[in-house]
């Protein structure tokens, strides 16, 4: 089920009258509106596909039974069986998602395989989501065997029915609509202690409208109508050579502002959502194309992917404790495997070492300017890096767009094919619907750079009267109705 | 309340500014920079009202001026890379209302051989597609982005008003019964479409429309004949056949890209339509 669908808008209002509902405020308030919530999720996900359900409840009660022993062992001290049960339990996550996403990629690898072998493992379907809610199941054994998730999974290493109430908890954390297909991905150690009975006075309104408003613009308005364009990009390669670059530029510029619409809009709807349902997710996007260096790129891209790669694979693999020539091996890696994580097939690996390349790149280039040739910063070397790291940002989607290197090859036969026609869709679009892009980028650099002006312009009837134009924006001029294309990894 | 206030004040007046600039370009906008918006936007504002003559097509039909040009009676639905069968299906389900007279462009009727179903077809048939119809401000053509697409498009083809000319492209035939049978083999798909597309014209005709295939400018390439399987449907269903294309003088002819007709060129094939089937 989308978020910009009807049946969605139904689901949600039934869930929150459900969720609220006067007998919420009763002894039973948590585990009503934990059921409430996890139902709806459950018919969230299995509303397109409704055998992807059993999948999630393999994970769930893996997890459950993985998250009780590990806490037994933790209170007995046995840390030697700590160890084991996380090794089972992570090899389980990492099982299921090879199993569903990496197989047939993998087979597809060895050429003695025979053709029909091969055959059968690519007609295993790739349950949507499942990056995203394996991640979250690494999350909650590894933050549990580490003793950030305490009390709060106590339940689970009972029996009966106290041992379900754990299971529905850890269900609730990986099945929870908002972030199930497409994240943010939330650690279970900061998702965990926000489990509790909620009250709808303590809604904050304001997050919610400002977040639903403007992720779902970002959506329909920027993203769906920029697609209509972009998509011609991945047609017919023959197409790419014959065009004139001020086509294609456009287009691949288009790309660039289209997936942050996309998946920034997404993750606004799911805080938003959340925050109806008085959970706090974190921010996924911090105006990740005002940044001046890849290195600070990650820090504002799919922040919740990052700080997880961080976590809990580049700083167990050592960070930057074991000196600089592990920290590019390792910074490397990150990148290769976070790459990969975004889909089985090697364009999504070169795209993930290219800006481990870079990375290690900067993080080289860095150590030597602070020791040798250190400067201050000026608004023009600011501008320069800048411009560098969004268009190398921007070049690198190419890799993770086009369906091939063929693709490539031609979009960039037909960038230097010295044409100097064009039509008019693609600059159009991206002037009138890349835009709203810039601007919103615009108002991140206002806040962080005129803190007083920005909050002076929040309390102004600005806010209200843009809220209204988006709106307006949305109802009249929205894109041909599309998944997210995170929908797919 | 500071917020609610400014906030409708804001939505009211956005609103009520579309609806003026609505007016202004005479009831819908030309075209959008989507395809698939321009197709819908054509469909949602020719089943307005009670047009006398509707145009199907492609992207060909769609560069004629309609009723919001000064053609009274006349709707405009071509549907950009679709074909006239798209809308003739949706008339047939009664998803689309019909008028006493249908004008169906030959030119790309071939794109309905393809088995897939187009976008725009589904479309029509969806929940938005049929709040467009009611509400005009929801209605593919009165998208705001399709008011500044069309002030640019008029500036690159040229505008529609300023060439009504009443003049046409001189052409002396009219449309004619096909009484004899082509000689020529058909496909399994053409076939297909000839007997849909026939059965779907018999039930208008019952329904007292009178239809008419029209191949539009720009004519056939060497002057080669129109491909068999039209003139086939067009014997089959007894409806009249006019190459106007290939018949037209091709100085008359100006177009933009190779295959649309620029302003003037437009202007002129509606006048003759006009002039034979008013």
């Amino acid at each position: 089920m989308l978020f910009n669908s009807w049946q969605f808008l139904i689901l949600l209002a039934a869930t929150f009258a459900l969720y609220y509902a006067p007998w919420s405020r009763g002894r039973h308030g948590k585990a009503w509106q934990v059921s409430t919530a996890l139902t709806a999720s459950v018919v969230f996900y299995g509303w397109e596909d409704y055998r992807l359900i059993a999948l999630l409840a393999v994970s769930c009660v893996g997890n459950s039974i993985a998250t009780g022993r590990i806490i037994m062992h933790k209170v007995s001290g046995d840390e030697a069986m700590v160890r084991h049960w996380t090794r089972i339990a992570v090899i389980m996550n990492l099982g299921l998602l090879g199993v569903f996403k990496y197989l047939p990629f993998l087979a597809g690898q060895l050429p003695f395989l025979p053709g029909e072998w091969l055959k059968t493992l690519k007609q295993i379907p790739l349950p949507i989501g499942i990056s995203f809610y394996t991640f979250h199941g690494i999350s909650m054994i590894v933050d549990v065997a580490r003793g950030e998730v305490t009390h709060e999974g106590d339940a689970l290493v009972s029996r009966g029915g106290r041992f379900a109430k754990g299971v529905r908890d850890i269900g609730f954390y990986l099945l929870f609509f908002p972030q199930l297909v497409a994240g943010p991905i939330v650690k279970a150690k900061q998702f965990w202690p926000q489990i509790a009975a909620k009250r709808i006075d303590n809604i904050p309104w304001r997050q919610v409208i400002r977040a639903l408003i403007t992720g779902y613009f970002l959506k329909i308005f920027v993203a769906d109508n920029l697609s209509e364009q972009t998509s011609s990009l991945t047609l017919n390669a023959n197409n790419l050579i014959t065009s004139s670059p001020l086509d294609l530029i456009p287009l691949l510029y288009g790309y660039s502002l289209q997936i942050f619409a996309d998946f920034a809009g997404y993750s606004l709807i799911a805080i938003g959502l959340a925050a109806m349902f008085g959970y706090r997710f974190p921010i996924n996007f911090n105006f990740p194309y005002l940044s001046t260096s890849i290195t600070e790129f990650w820090r504002r891209w799919h922040m919740s992917l990052s700080a997880w790669l961080r976590d809990y694979l580049y700083i167990p693999l050592g960070g930057n404790r074991k000196g600089p020539g592990r920290t590019y091996v390792n910074l490397f890696l990150v990148m290769f495997l976070g790459g990969l994580w975004h889909g089985a097939e090697w364009k999504f690996a070169i795209w993930g070492c290219l800006h481990g390349l870079f990375l290690a790149l900067e993080r080289l280039s860095s150590r030597r300017s602070s020791t040798i040739n250190h400067q201050p910063s000026t608004i023009f070397r600011s501008f320069v890096a800048w411009f560098f790291c969004f268009h190398a940002v921007t070049l690198l989607w190419l890799t993770f767009l086009m369906p091939d290197t063929h693709h490539i090859v031609a979009f960039f036969r037909g960038i230097f094919s010295g044409k100097t026609g064009f039509s008019g869709p693609p600059i159009f679009s991206l002037l009138f619907y890349g835009t709203a892009v810039v601007l919103y980028h615009a108002w991140g650099w206002l806040k962080e750079h005129r803190e007083h002006f920005a909050n002076h312009l929040l309390r102004s009837p600005l806010e209200p009267a843009l809220h209204a134009l988006m709106i307006f924006l949305i109802l009249t001029n929205p894109g041909a109705p599309r998944g997210f294309i995170y929908f797919q990894f | 309340m500071r917020y609610l206030l400014t906030f409708s004040i804001t939505l009211g007046s956005a609103f009520g500014l579309q609806l003026l600039a609505l007016k202004s370009v005479g009831g819908r906008t030309a075209k959008s920079e989507s395809n698939f918006f321009s197709s819908l936007g054509r469909i949602q504002a020719g089943a307005q009202g009670t047009p006398e003559v509707m145009v199907l097509g492609s992207s060909i039909t769609g560069r004629l001026p309609d009723r919001s040009r000064g053609y009274t009676g006349w709707a405009n639905m071509g549907c950009d890379g679709g074909s006239a069968v798209d809308v003739l299906r949706a008339m047939d389900e009664s998803s689309l209302p019909t008028a006493p007279h249908l004008v169906i462009e030959a030119n790309t009727l071939q794109m309905a051989l393809n088995a897939k179903t187009p976008e725009i077809g589904t479309s029509i048939r969806r929940p938005w597609f049929r709040v467009g119809l009611h509400l005009p401000c929801l209605a593919a053509y009165a998208r705001p982005a399709a008011f500044f697409y069309s002030k640019l498009l008029a500036k690159r083809i040229g505008d529609f008003d300023s060439h009504r000319l009443h003049e046409d492209l001189g052409v002396s035939s009219k449309p004619e019964l096909v009484t004899t049978p082509p000689a020529s083999q058909f496909s399994a798909a053409q076939e297909s479409l000839i007997n849909e597309v026939t059965a779907i014209l018999h039930g208008l005709q019952q329904k007292g429309t009178v239809a008419t295939i029209v191949w539009l400018p720009p004519a056939r390439g060497n002057g080669s004949e129109p491909p068999a399987w039209i003139l086939e449907l067009a014997r089959r269903s007894g409806v009249r056949y006019w190459d106007l294309g290939q018949q037209a003088n091709s100085d008359e002819i100006i177009l933009t890209d190779g295959v649309h007709m620029a302003a003037p060129s437009a202007a002129k094939t509606m006048e003759s339509l006009r002039k034979v089937l008013e």
